[in-house]
């Protein structure tokens, strides 16, 4: 846990772009991908989306309520990273 | 009103800015859909868009013609497709189901899923040009890729529309197809749903099969934006229900990623038992839109009969 306190925004947001870029199975967009790109534009899906929830959840060692589970809260890696910054506060 | 129902949506863009399209989408919120193999689906054989063919000519004139041969096969088909969009008749559009595996404006599918689908499409300058008011795509798309996707889509259908003249519906005839089938208790959705779960609950082992029963759940969810346009045809415009409404939908794409989520987890009886709650909110949520959309319903009758 005092690993994870010592990640920084950048340091999330990497880590969730290699995240995405895995469970899209689409390395060649590694690159197209900022923290603001519409993530569902890129092929984002959601059982991709629920898969995604479940691996922040282990790596972080924090936990989503189900009424946070909504598309709406996982569009950018943006808005996932403020996500996980103030759960882990 | 966008993404309520790809079919639906390419005759409301065809039609919105001349005629009131509001009435088409009565009912949308229950369109069919079958439960095959313990999932629930809208694509397959055993569903037509006769109910939608025969409600449309019903209330804006006989305009909308099927041209697909379901006895023929895909190239003479296709063949078809290709005569009309070359025919470009003055105020026709056609729609067209395609599978979006062979589309690349559609990333999502393109070459993963295949999905069929319905979007208007023409020829201009000898190129084909795809509409697509459900996903919001307008642009050329290659013959190949339409080839393509019309030939091996699984399903198949094809229709035209004259978009110009058409009847406005009148008060009586939104009446006769709002009564029709407007059932407040009935939810079969919510009642299918149930069932599957019940099957999960008592075949814990399979329960991994979860993610696929209610894969296209989201998309069902989404069509009960329909409520929507039709408080608006009844002139109740209230926040509050249109509130209700959108808690609707997205209580409906919120139950499909519990779904894939419990499908994923290791405790499946307690992710059921969230699951069996979420439905009961789903249905009362549901039963208090259709009982206010049923009240606003009454008051518009009152002022137009």
């Amino acid at each position: 846990m005092t690993f994870l306190k010592q990640m920084n925004t950048e340091d999330i947001a990497n880590n969730l772009k290699s995240n995405i870029v895995n469970l899209l199975n689409r390395p060649e967009i590694a690159d197209e991908i900022s923290d603001q790109t519409e993530l569902f534009n890129m092929g984002m899906d959601s059982v991709i989306l629920v898969s995604l929830v479940v691996q922040i959840e282990q790596e972080f060692e924090i936990f989503f309520e189900d009424e946070e589970l909504v598309a709406e809260n996982f569009q950018t890696i943006e808005l996932i990273v403020e996500r996980i910054i103030e759960k882990m506060n | 009103m966008k993404q309520i129902h790809c079919f639906l949506d390419c005759i409301v863009d065809s039609i919105y800015s001349n005629y009131d399209h509001r009435p088409l989408l009565l009912g949308v919120w229950e369109s069919s859909f079958i439960v095959e193999n313990n999932k629930i689906t809208y694509f397959s054989e055993k569903l037509t868009h006769d109910r939608y063919l025969k409600r449309f000519n019903q209330m804006y004139g006989d305009k909308l013609i099927e041209w697909y041969e379901y006895y023929s096969s895909k190239e003479n088909n296709f063949k078809k497709l290709v005569n009309l969009a070359n025919e470009e008749k003055e105020n026709q559009v056609i729609i067209v189901q395609l599978d979006l595996y062979y589309l690349p404006y559609e990333p999502r599918s393109f070459m993963k899923k295949h999905l069929p689908h319905f979007i208007l499409i023409n020829k201009q300058d000898n190129k084909w040009i795809i509409n697509d008011p459900y996903l919001g795509f307008k642009g050329q798309v290659e013959e190949e890729h339409i080839k393509n996707s019309f030939c091996n889509n699984h399903l198949g259908a094809g229709f035209y529309l004259h978009n110009y003249p058409l009847k406005n519906p009148d008060s009586s005839i939104i009446s006769k197809v709002f009564e029709e089938d407007f059932k407040i208790e009935n939810n079969l959705l919510i009642q299918k749903s149930r069932e599957i779960l019940s099957f999960y609950s008592n075949n814990l082992e399979l329960a991994k099969g979860l993610q696929e029963s209610f894969s296209e759940i989201g998309i069902l969810g989404k069509r009960k934006i329909s409520y929507i346009a039709a408080f608006e045809l009844f002139e109740n415009k209230s926040k509050l229900i249109a509130n209700n409404v959108r808690q609707l939908i997205n209580g409906w794409q919120h139950f499909g990623f519990l779904c894939i989520k419990a499908s994923m987890s290791s405790n499946k009886q307690e992710n059921l038992s969230k699951l069996f709650n979420k439905l009961s909110e789903l249905e009362m949520i549901e039963k208090e839109v259709k009982e206010n959309l049923w009240n606003s319903y009454q008051e518009w009758n009152k002022r137009y009969e």
